[in-house]
């Protein structure tokens, strides 16, 4: 067990010594340093300690700060982050099924280099919006240093560009890491911000020892219980990312040049999250319209509306049984659009394959939307149960646990992701020594 | 001081502008960094490294440091007081 053990630090370390490893995990390490450092520097104009009192009132913003890695509570140059990025992505991609003219596009030759162009003007116009609706906020909130006259006009202007220029320069990071360092670049830079959030362990801790004091030292098996709790939640997410049915496949053998070749056995890799955190997403952010329309809402004129849309929150039951209903029917509709089993068969049948005991062409592809369609229900169960435990286990126990379904799911992801690209990366250096040599 | 002020921040608003237009200008690698979110992936990956590519990173890295520092020493001037 030990020698196992051993064995598996040395290779781990064998690989981190490799000189081309090392330096692009240098590189990266640079690239997410000046990404923190940008979520470090508050803006010009803002007052943050205003900012604190909107932030204790409204649970999306906690969402939105969290993806930005707290420089949204900060209103630091980062503060809008990659999630302006990441909105117009999604619904660049929902838009190229409904509107035929998009989807052209992305099926032409350099198609999705013209869509990645659209997605880009797409993220920077919705930056800019995200920048002036945020900056309105913290005009209502008392959090700008001029609230009327030419001086707000200009101050408004200034925010806008600065915070979208952020954004911006936030998606080049991503985009530097992509080509110098390892691992995807934005999804390793909403991990570092996740990362740079679990200080609230010290708060957690604080918050049992305060109720320890009050109920009595029992409140104290709280600490290993939740540690073992984290740790379960972390192996279950590692195993469903990992989880995929294996199709079969059968390939024909072929006659070249009187040589005639044996056919080959493979299968298709149907992931079980298919999807990846999108249901979560997307769920979390209908459940939480009320709450944006709260902001809105003046509690002292409105006091009752304000108080029936502060009441829509995790610790409602009809929210949580909404959310999971929620949660199944966009991991069913995401699946629907992203898998399409009818050019999967088509694939096939080109290429000589065909899954065994199922005939080639439409039964293929009925087997295939079959089958994507069960995984479709069985990986919705297992995203709901990621993302309801969290928040039972913080109604049981009184404590917010301080992370949630979505964190753990992209923690775990990009984690898996950065030793898969740094395996591809040894992959491709051991290739090129054995043709240098 | 309120000049000054509102100076640096027209300064800073026209560097933020000109990063933008730099960095919708470039081009993206071909890899897909939204993977994790989105459930897309795409493992074949190259690096695109034309002259123009590097010499508008160059451009973004200057502009990034500017607005960086110019945000970082208004932060500063503000919470001593010279800014009030």
């Amino acid at each position: 067990m030990a020698n196992k053990k051993e064995s598996a630090l040395h290779s781990i370390w064998e690989r981190l010594t490799v000189a081309e490893v090392k330096t692009k995990l240098l590189y990266t390490a640079l690239f997410l340093l000046i990404y923190r450092i940008g979520c470090g520097i508050t803006i010009p104009f803002v007052n943050t300690t205003a900012l604190q009192s909107m932030f204790g009132n409204f649970a999306i913003l906690d969402y939105y700060n969290l993806v930005s890695g707290g420089a949204l509570s900060e209103c630091a140059v980062f503060a809008i982050g990659v999630s302006a990025y990441i909105n117009a992505s999604i619904i660049i991609q929902l838009l190229t099924v409904a509107i035929p003219r998009l989807e052209e596009i992305s099926k032409d030759v350099g198609g999705k280099k013209q869509m990645d162009k659209i997605t880009q003007y797409v993220g920077c116009a919705l930056a800019a919006v995200t920048a002036l609706g945020y900056f309105l906020l913290m005009k209502n909130y008392g959090a700008m240093k001029y609230s009327s006259g030419v001086y707000l006009f200009i101050e408004a202007i200034i925010v806008v560009g600065v915070l979208t220029a952020g954004a911006q320069i936030v998606i080049w990071l991503g985009w530097l890491i992509d080509e110098n360092g390892i691992g995807n670049g934005i999804s390793l830079i909403i991990f570092t911000g996740i990362i740079s959030r679990w200080s609230s362990v010290i708060s957690i801790m604080e918050n049992i020892r305060a109720r320890a004091s009050e109920s009595g030292w029992w409140y104290y098996l709280m600490i290993p219980a939740i540690i073992l709790f984290v740790v379960a939640a972390m192996y279950y997410v590692v195993f469903v990312s990992d989880a995929e049915r294996r199709i079969p496949v059968q390939y024909a053998g072929k006659v070249k040049a009187n040589k005639s070749s044996a056919g080959q056995a493979s299968y298709i890799p149907l992931k079980l999250i298919m999807s990846g955190v999108m249901p979560i997403i997307f769920s979390s952010t209908i459940c939480s319209l009320p709450s944006i329309v709260a902001m809105f809402v003046n509690p002292v004129t409105h006091a009752s509306l304000y108080a029936a849309l502060t009441s829509w929150n995790s610790r409602n039951i009809i929210y949580v049984i909404v959310y999971v209903v929620l949660i199944f029917a966009f991991n069913i509709f995401y699946i629907d659009i992203a898998f399409d089993p009818v050019a999967m068969a088509n694939n096939l049948r080109v290429n000589g394959g065909s899954i065994p005991g199922i005939r080639p062409g439409k039964a293929t592809s009925e087997y295939l939307q079959k089958a994507s369609r069960s995984l479709a229900n069985s990986g919705a169960f297992s995203l709901s149960l990621i993302a309801c435990v969290p928040i039972v286990a913080a109604a049981v126990t009184g404590l917010n646990l301080g992370f949630g379904g979505t964190s753990l799911l992209i923690i775990t992801g990009v984690a898996l992701e950065a030793i898969n690209a740094i395996n591809s990366c040894l992959v491709v250096r051991h290739h090129k020594v054995f043709i240098t040599e | 001081m309120r000049i000054v002020e509102i100076l640096l921040g027209v300064v800073l608003l026209a560097v933020s502008v000109f990063t933008c237009v730099v960095t919708l200008d470039m081009d993206k690698g071909d890899s897909h960094s939204l993977g994790v979110i989105n459930g897309i992936h795409q493992n074949m990956r190259k690096n695109i490294s034309s002259g123009k590519k590097a010499m508008a990173n160059k451009v973004v890295a200057v502009c990034t440091a500017f607005v960086l520092c110019v945000c970082a020493g208004m932060m500063v001037l503000s919470e001593v007081g010279v800014f009030v």
